[in-house]
């Protein structure tokens, strides 16, 4: 059986000296392989970049769950954002639900990095996910995705 | 049965009763250069003398220190409005309004330089975010004795068109942004920061508006700390932070020109920076009923940024270089403006 689910994660991150940059990412994450997800969904962190599409990996572990994303930003800069869970049961909810996370641009150079947080107030909606025939959430992120893709394209392709 | 919450917004709260002070106003910003226009009719009913009906004007251009200013004032004769079909009609001195989705303003407001003439008209944005707006939750937005000024925003997005003549100078307004307001009370506010800036659509983002508050009122007495409330609209979503009484939720900090705001609720969090340094500043002499003073300093001309990270969605930024309405109300003037209006 392949495992999937949807997750939000939201958060700040420091740029420098300038004022901190709101950052959200919504995922629908599908299992590839052992512990291996691939995922696609929507990330905004304005104004480095306005909601857009992601892709990347989540490897699922005991002792780290971590995300790779890759985005562009507003100005068409190949970006990723990093970010790691370290599970501990000295502190169940707070490592499993915040994590450090960092953008960086495609040299390897950190451009941004904060911290994210799960809300817990999305947990039923999370757990729903997990079983695709209580909730249409993937497929709701997965429509929003491709509306962003198209309206990405034709903003790109009228330039 | 139409409750109280049901009323026209810009219904006039203003009995008849001494100790009332009610104002209308509007903005328009130019949205290519930092000029803006702010009007008003107030209905002020002193506890102690007879009511008198002001109208004020202000006329912002970047290029210039100091604003414009004006204000006249005359006896009250008369009703304050008048309901025609569809609007309201109010007459303050040689200013005239009348107040609807498709309004006008016109008149004569003496200033500094002379005799201001304006002749304007507006359209309602079309989109949800031009629909009636209360920052107050509804219940305290109408009725109650606290807060003891009430606010609401009947038109927080508008269309303005129409000219200005001031000062030897003929300014056209074509496309102008703004909004139009509505406040009454037994008095002003003890202080406050309050806030509104319109977002234009830009490519596939939607119009977005903020508009926000932190005051301090009195309570039996005594001060109390800042409270805020902020309402932001993007598209057909609205996002408001409105509980008041929850102040670890809310992060305020007002300096001489400068107000920043750090909201959390159910709908997310949001955070609000408003700065006029360097920009043109007006003090206005504000006169509460019980005859104590108020000083209001007034730019339309501040930078905003808005982030919001809503509860729900992407979070978005909203940014204007010079699309701000800031009001900072104190008690004490600021020697830094000594021709107070």
């Amino acid at each position: 059986m392949t495992l999937s689910f949807v997750e939000a994660m939201r958060g700040w991150l420091r740029a420098g000296t300038g004022p901190d940059i709101p950052v959200s990412f919504e995922i629908h994450a599908v299992q590839r392989g052992r512990g291996r997800f691939e995922v696609k969904g929507v990330i905004a962190a304005p104004p480095l970049t306005r909601e857009t599409p992601a892709r990347g990996t989540l490897e699922l572990g005991l002792r780290a769950i971590a995300y790779h994303l890759e985005f562009t930003s507003t100005d068409g800069r190949a970006l990723t954002l990093d970010a790691t869970k370290h599970p501990t049961l000295l502190s169940p909810l707070r490592s499993m639900t915040a994590m450090h996370a960092i953008v960086r641009d495609a040299e390897g150079t950190a451009v941004a990095s904060g911290e994210m947080r799960f809300n817990t107030r999305d947990l039923p909606g999370f757990l729903r996910s997990w079983v695709p025939a209580l909730g249409n959430a993937h497929r709701e992120l997965d429509a929003r995705r491709r509306q962003i893709e198209r309206r990405t394209l034709a903003r790109d392709g009228g330039s | 049965m139409r409750g109280r919450e049901d009323r026209d917004p810009n219904a006039l709260r203003y009995s008849g009763k001494p100790g009332h002070v009610e104002s209308y106003f509007l903005r328009a910003n130019d949205p290519d250069r930092p000029r803006a226009l702010w009007l008003k009719a107030t209905v002020f009913a002193p506890i102690d003398g007879p009511a008198e009906m002001e109208s004020w004007l202000i006329y912002f251009d970047g290029s210039r220190a100091r604003p414009i200013a004006g204000r006249e004032s005359v006896p009250l004769v008369g009703p304050v409005t008048e309901a025609v079909p569809g609007a309201t009609r109010v007459h303050a001195a040689r200013l005239h309004f009348e107040l609807a989705g498709r309004g006008s303003a016109a008149g004569t407001v003496r200033t500094s330089t002379g005799d201001a003439h304006v002749d304007v008209t507006w359209s309602r944005s079309q989109s949800p975010v031009g629909a009636p707006l209360s920052m107050l939750p509804r219940r305290l937005a109408h009725g109650g004795s606290f807060p003891r000024s009430k606010l609401l925003s009947p038109l927080p997005s508008l269309l303005f068109s129409g000219t200005l003549d001031v000062n030897g100078e003929h300014v056209e307004l074509r496309g102008w942004r703004g909004m139009q307001g509505h406040n009454w009370g037994r008095e002003h506010a003890f202080e406050y920061a309050w806030g509104q800036c319109v977002f234009a659509p830009e490519g596939s983002e939607p119009e977005a508006m903020v508009e926000g508050l932190s005051a301090r009122v009195r309570i039996g007495g005594r001060t109390t700390p800042l409270i805020s409330c902020l309402a932001v609209r993007r598209g057909p979503r609205t996002f408001r932070f409105d509980r008041l009484v929850d102040l670890w939720r809310q992060h305020a900090s007002v300096e001489a020109d400068r107000w920043s705001l750090r909201m959390s609720g159910n709908d997310g969090e949001a955070r609000l920076e408003m700065d006029a340094t360097g920009r043109p500043i007006a003090c206005l002499g504000y006169r509460n009923p019980d005859g104590h003073k108020s000083y209001c300093f007034n730019t339309k001309l501040a930078t905003v940024r808005l982030q919001v990270q809503p509860a729900r969605g992407s979070a978005f930024e909203c940014r204007s270089e010079h699309g701000g309405a800031l009001e900072l109300l104190r008690r004490t003037p600021d020697p830094r403006f000594p021709d107070v209006v």
